[in-house]
C-alpha cells in the first residue's frame, strides 16, 4: 500500500480511511502541528483523502476505467508541467502531451501503488526531457536556465520581497541559478512531491547524493535571498 | 548564516512546516516552494480526455512507437484543431484547388451546405494534419451531399461530376504533391460516391473508366450552357497559417483564447439556375490576415 517518505523514514498508512497527514518527526522546533505537508495537499486537490485511495484509483485505470485515468490526469498533469516548465519552458506542453501518451501505453502494464505510479510518470517525463535536449543537441548546462540577476526584474523583486507570484515565475525563480543536476532535484522533490530515496532512483544517484545535492541547492537559494538576489 | 540541518532541509522540501518555522531567508524560499505548489489551474487539468483516447488507441494497438502518431497529434490539440479548422472553414475551395477533387464536387459540398450547413463538420474527423486533410475533407462532405442524391445514380451534375472526378484522379493523381497524392487516391477511390459509381457501372457491365468516358462523352461540358474554364489555382496554401497562435498544448490549454477562430472561413456557394457554382473561401486563423492563395471563385460548373 501506499508508503510516504518523509525525513527518509517511511510511513506506512496502517488505516486506509486515515486522512493523510504525515506526520512531520523532524527535530524543527517551530514545526505546527497539522501543518498541511505537501504531499496531502497533493492528494486533496486530486479529492484523495489518503494515498491508499489513490493507490485503488491508479489500479482502476490500469484496467482501463477511464474514469480513474481522467482522475489521475487531472491529479497528476499540474505537476508534471510544472516541473517540464522548469526543464524546457518552450517545450514542457508538447512534453507532457508525450509524457502521458507514454503512460497510457504502459498503464495496462503498470504494477505498484500511487507512489510508484508517481516516481513513473516523472521518470518518464525526465527521460522525454533529457531525450528532447538531445533532439535539439544540447548538452545539459551548467547553469539552469537563468541566475536570479537574469529573471524578470518584477519576478527577482518580487521574490526577494515575499510577494505572491505565478506559479510558472516561482518555479523559475525557485531553480534560477542552480546547477542542473541541483535544479532537477529540487523540481523533483518540490514540484514531484517524491522522497530524497524515490529521486534518487529517477536520477540514478545514491540517496546520500541526492540529499548533498539538494542542501547545497537549498544552501544557494538562502545565500541569494540573504544577499538580496 | 547558520548551517542548515539536514532535517530542515528536509522539512523545508516536503513541506511540513509553516514558514514560520525557518530562518527568514529560509522562509522565502519557503514561499517560493509554496506557490510553485499553488493549487491546479483550470489549463493545468483540462484535456484528460485525450490521455483516455491514447489509453484507448494503445489497448487497440494503435498508437505509433514513436509515440508522435495521431494520438499525439491529437494531444496537441490546439493547433491540429486550429488547422483542422482552417480545412473545414475553406474546405471545398481549397481542396478544389488542388486539383485534385473535381469541379463537381463543388456543386456537392453546396448542397451539403445549403440542405444541412452542420454536415460541414464531419469533415473534421478524418483530418490529422493539414496537409491530408485538403483532400479528406471536401471528400467526406461530398459523400455526404450526394449519397442524399444518389440514391438511384440519375443523371445530372452529380453523375456528371463524379465521373469528372474520377478521371481526374485516375488520371491526374501523380500531379498532385506529397502525402496528398496517394492520400487523395485511396481516400477518395473508396468514398461512397465512387462506390456508387463503380456499382452503376457494373450494372451496365462495364468498367467505370468506360462508363465515365462515355459518359463524358455524351455530356461534354462545350456542349452544354455551362463554361468551364479552368481557373484552378492550385496553390492553396491551406496549412500555411493554420498552426494559429496561442497555447497550442493538448496537455491542458487546448481551449486557451485565441486558437482556431475561424472568423470569416468557410464555403460559400451559390449555385444558380445554369449550374454555375461558385465557391468563396477564405480562412481567417485568430487575427490573421486570410489564407492566401484561396482563391474566391471557381470555375462554373455545367449541368447537363
Amino acid at each position: 500500500m501506499g508508503r510516504i517518505m518523509a525525513g527518509g523514514e517511511p510511513f506506512s498508512l496502517d488505516d486506509e480511511r486515515q486522512v493523510v497527514r504525515v506526520r512531520f518527526r523532524a527535530e524543527t522546533p517551530n514545526a505546527a502541528p497539522g501543518a498541511p505537508d505537501r504531499v496531502a495537499t497533493h492528494l486533496e486537490q486530486g479529492r484523495y483523502e489518503s494515498s491508499a485511495e489513490l493507490t485503488r484509483t491508479v489500479e482502476r485505470a490500469c484496467k482501463g476505467d477511464e474514469d480513474a485515468i481522467t482522475d489521475l490526469y487531472r491529479l497528476f498533469n499540474p505537476a508534471l508541467l510544472r516541473f517540464l516548465k522548469g526543464r524546457i519552458p518552450s517545450a514542457a506542453e508538447d512534453l507532457a502531451a508525450e509524457v502521458w501518451v507514454s503512460v497510457a501505453k504502459g498503464l495496462a502494464t503498470f504494477q505498484g501503488d500511487d507512489r510508484d505510479f508517481r516516481a513513473w510518470l516523472f521518470a518518464t517525463a525526465r527521460r522525454r526531457s533529457i531525450d528532447h535536449l538531445r533532439r535539439l543537441g544540447r548538452r545539459p548546462r551548467l547553469k539552469h536556465v537563468e541566475s536570479m540577476e537574469e529573471l524578470d526584474p518584477f519576478v527577482a523583486e518580487s521574490a526577494q520581497m515575499g510577494m505572491q507570484l505565478e506559479v510558472d515565475e516561482a518555479v523559475r525563480a525557485l531553480i534560477s541559478g542552480l546547477t542542473s543536476e541541483q535544479a532537477e532535484v529540487l523540481l523533483l522533490r518540490v514540484v514531484a512531491g517524491l522522497s530524497a530515496e524515490e529521486v534518487s532512483h529517477i536520477v540514478g544517484k545514491p540517496e546520500g547524493t541526492v540529499r548533498v545535492i539538494q542542501h547545497r541547492a537549498i544552501k544557494r537559494l538562502a545565500e541569494k535571498f540573504q544577499h538580496g538576489m | 548564516m547558520d548551517p542548515i540541518s539536514q532535517e530542515i532541509i528536509e522539512a523545508l522540501l516536503s513541506g511540513k512546516a509553516p514558514a514560520g518555522a525557518f530562518p527568514e531567508e529560509l522562509a522565502k524560499v519557503k514561499s517560493l516552494i509554496d506557490r510553485a505548489n499553488a493549487p491546479a489551474s483550470y489549463t493545468e487539468t483540462t484535456g484528460a480526455h485525450h490521455v483516455v483516447q491514447a489509453f484507448r488507441a494503445a489497448q487497440g494497438g494503435a498508437i505509433p512507437t514513436g509515440g508522435r502518431g495521431k494520438v499525439l497529434s491529437k494531444l496537441l490539440t490546439a493547433k491540429a484543431a486550429a488547422a483542422a479548422a482552417a480545412i473545414a472553414l475553406t474546405g471545398g475551395a481549397a481542396a478544389a484547388l488542388t486539383g485534385v477533387v473535381p469541379v463537381s464536387f463543388h456543386s456537392n459540398a453546396h448542397g451539403a451546405l445549403t440542405s444541412n450547413a452542420a454536415q460541414t463538420n464531419d469533415s473534421v474527423t478524418s483530418t490529422t494534419d493539414s496537409t491530408t486533410s485538403t483532400t479528406a475533407a471536401p471528400d467526406s462532405t461530398a459523400t455526404t451531399a450526394f449519397a442524399g442524391e444518389s440514391q438511384g445514380m440519375a443523371s445530372g451534375a452529380n453523375l456528371f461530376g463524379e465521373c469528372t472526378a474520377y478521371m481526374a484522379i485516375t488520371r491526374g493523381s501523380t500531379t498532385t504533391t506529397g502525402v496528398g497524392s496517394s492520400t487523395t487516391l485511396t481516400g477518395a477511390l473508396a468514398s461512397t460516391n465512387f462506390q456508387n459509381l463503380a456499382k452503376l457501372a457494373a450494372s451496365q457491365n462495364t468498367s467505370v473508366t468506360s462508363f465515365c468516358t462515355t459518359y463524358l462523352g455524351a455530356h461534354k461540358p462545350g456542349s452544354q450552357s455551362a463554361n468551364s474554364s479552368a481557373n484552378a489555382n492550385a496553390n492553396a496554401d491551406t496549412h500555411a497559417n493554420a498552426g494559429g497562435s496561442g497555447n497550442a498544448g493538448g496537455s491542458g490549454n487546448a481551449g486557451g483564447s485565441g486558437n482556431a477562430k475561424g472568423g470569416n472561413g468557410g464555403t460559400h456557394g451559390s449555385l444558380s439556375a445554369q449550374g454555375t457554382v461558385s465557391v468563396s473561401g477564405g480562412a481567417t486563423v485568430g487575427s490573421k490576415p486570410p489564407v492566401t492563395g484561396v482563391p474566391t471563385s471557381v470555375p462554373p460548373v455545367s449541368v447537363p
